[in-house]
């Protein structure tokens, strides 16, 4: 059976790399993205099974990649899990939009991430 | 002709000022005081490597280019005469290597290339970053894309118009952090290994980033690798962790392709290293890991911090207490001991 395929996105490249190894340690083939451009670059070019986004990226942040994914019915059912190291500042995963409409990402995890905890949610969304 | 290598991207740190500098160890807390000096200043460490050389401490970091006369005035007002010295440059820095050390000899090999040029070098799990001066940022940045591709950047131009409005963003980011305890992604250590410390001539670099190509035939996995500077003119040190059981065979490596480079090795070393959010942009982090450090006597035989990590080397018996000592002053929710291969 082919490895489910999944795409991480963080400006940290630090970070993209421990969460690449969790996830590759289980079995996954991983992607990295560097910016919320990148990530969405990388979308086109091999689409993912899911996505983990970082929220404050340079370029594009994790919320509008999140909302054009979800708005787009080509990728609209690509499971997308949020990041973000400010927990108590952005506990949520919703984007609202400038109209007042809004776009869930599937998930949220707040960093630091535990392997296990971020292994759950992947296999719960795949 | 060999295609190029795969890699994420790079990045490049600009506007500032590379300092190196060279204290006698009779002081060994002289890295501990220089942290809590930056730190009680404010001055934000975003590149810092430490290694020690016949009883000589030289560290080589970098500060935002608007600080540097200020912390060579702090610097010598707190401790005396030091020999350092000041240069304007840039941090660079490609990724991921995944500890491979074809990539971080293939760096060495195009730096290498632009002459007998002053380079700094440390990694993180991801990236091996590298200081270099102001006159060959450019050259360097065009040079990278002959051997690497650079996920979505085909040109060396894609990737400047790429970078527009980073630096601002991370810093709202680092002002929003507020922790009395600051907490790491994961801690990982392993020990098994020999840290092996060649001595060069400058123009060498690029030889060396041949031995270190060499050494991916046989699937070595570099933890560590840093340089420190010199006391002597022209010449260059290179610090990086082996596998213990194999370190010979890698010596002879060095020894074939640089006979006149010296190499000294510490058996029986351990790593760690820790990666938390935004350390490479946050003053005092690496002030309250090595006080922390010093506080549990633990000492360490080299030092890197770069990106968003802190690696050290140690003693093996020492590890323990240097996790201990980890755990005091930061959050870890996880610690992982990694199995040395090579």
């Amino acid at each position: 059976m082919a490895k489910k395929y999944i795409l991480v996105v963080d400006d940290d490249p630090d970070l993209v790399e421990t969460v690449a190894m969790m996830l590759e340690s289980r079995g996954f083939e991983v992607g990295r993205a560097y910016d919320g451009i990148e990530g969405e670059e990388s979308i086109k070019e091999r689409r993912p099974d899911l996505v983990i986004l970082d929220i404050m990226m340079p370029r594009k942040d994790g919320y509008v990649l999140c909302a054009e994914l979800k708005a787009n019915e080509k990728t609209a059912d690509i499971p997308v899990v949020l990041l973000t190291a400010v927990g108590e500042a952005v506990p949520t995963t919703t984007y609202t939009h400038a109209d007042g409409m809004s776009t869930e990402a599937d998930e949220y995890i707040p960093k630091p991430i535990d392997t296990d905890g971020l292994i759950e949610v992947v296999n719960g969304l795949l | 002709m060999k295609p190029p290598t795969r890699l994420g991207g790079f990045k490049i740190l600009k506007d500032v000022a590379w300092i190196s500098l060279i204290q006698p160890k009779e002081d060994y807390k002289f890295t501990t005081a220089f942290a809590n000096l930056m730190a009680s200043e404010k001055i934000n460490l975003p590149f810092l490597t430490c290694g020690d050389q016949n009883r000589a401490l030289g560290l080589n970091f970098v500060v935002d280019a608007q600080e540097a006369k200020k912390t060579a005035v702090l610097i010598e007002k707190k401790f005396g005469k030091t020999k350092l010295t000041t240069t304007k440059g840039a941090v660079l820095s490609i990724f991921p290597h995944r500890s491979k050390p074809e990539i971080i000899g293939t760096l060495l090999h195009v730096l290498g290339k632009l002459g007998n040029q002053p380079i700094a070098f440390a990694n993180s799990p991801s990236a091996i970053s590298a200081i270099l001066s102001e006159e060959i940022i450019n050259e360097a940045t065009n040079a990278l894309f002959d051997p690497f591709e650079f996920g979505p950047y085909r040109t060396p131009e894609d990737w400047k118009l790429a970078q527009k409005g980073k630096e601002k963003l991370y810093k709202e980011v680092v002002a929003s952090y507020q922790e009395k305890k600051p907490k790491v992604y994961g801690l990982e250590w392993q020990d098994g290994q020999a840290l092996i410390h060649v001595k060069l001539e400058s123009d060498h670099i690029s030889t060396m980033g041949t031995a270190l190509k060499d050494f991916a035939q046989f699937g070595l996995v570099l933890t560590f690798f840093i340089s420190r500077p010199s006391k002597e003119k022209n010449k260059g040190n290179l610090f990086f962790c082996l596998p213990e059981p194999d370190k010979y065979n890698y010596i002879s490596m060095v020894q074939k392709l640089l006979p006149e480079a010296s190499t000294v090795e510490d058996s029986s070393v351990a790593s760690f290293s820790m990666n938390g959010p935004h350390f490479g942009d946050r003053y005092g982090i690496i002030s309250e890991l090595l006080t922390s450090l010093n506080e549990a006597q633990v000492e360490l035989l080299g030092l890197s911090c770069s990106i968003h990590t802190i690696s050290g080397v140690l003693s093996a018996d020492q590890i323990q207490p240097a996790i201990e000592a980890i755990q005091k002053c930061f959050e870890v929710p996880s610690i992982i001991k990694k199995e040395t291969t090579g």
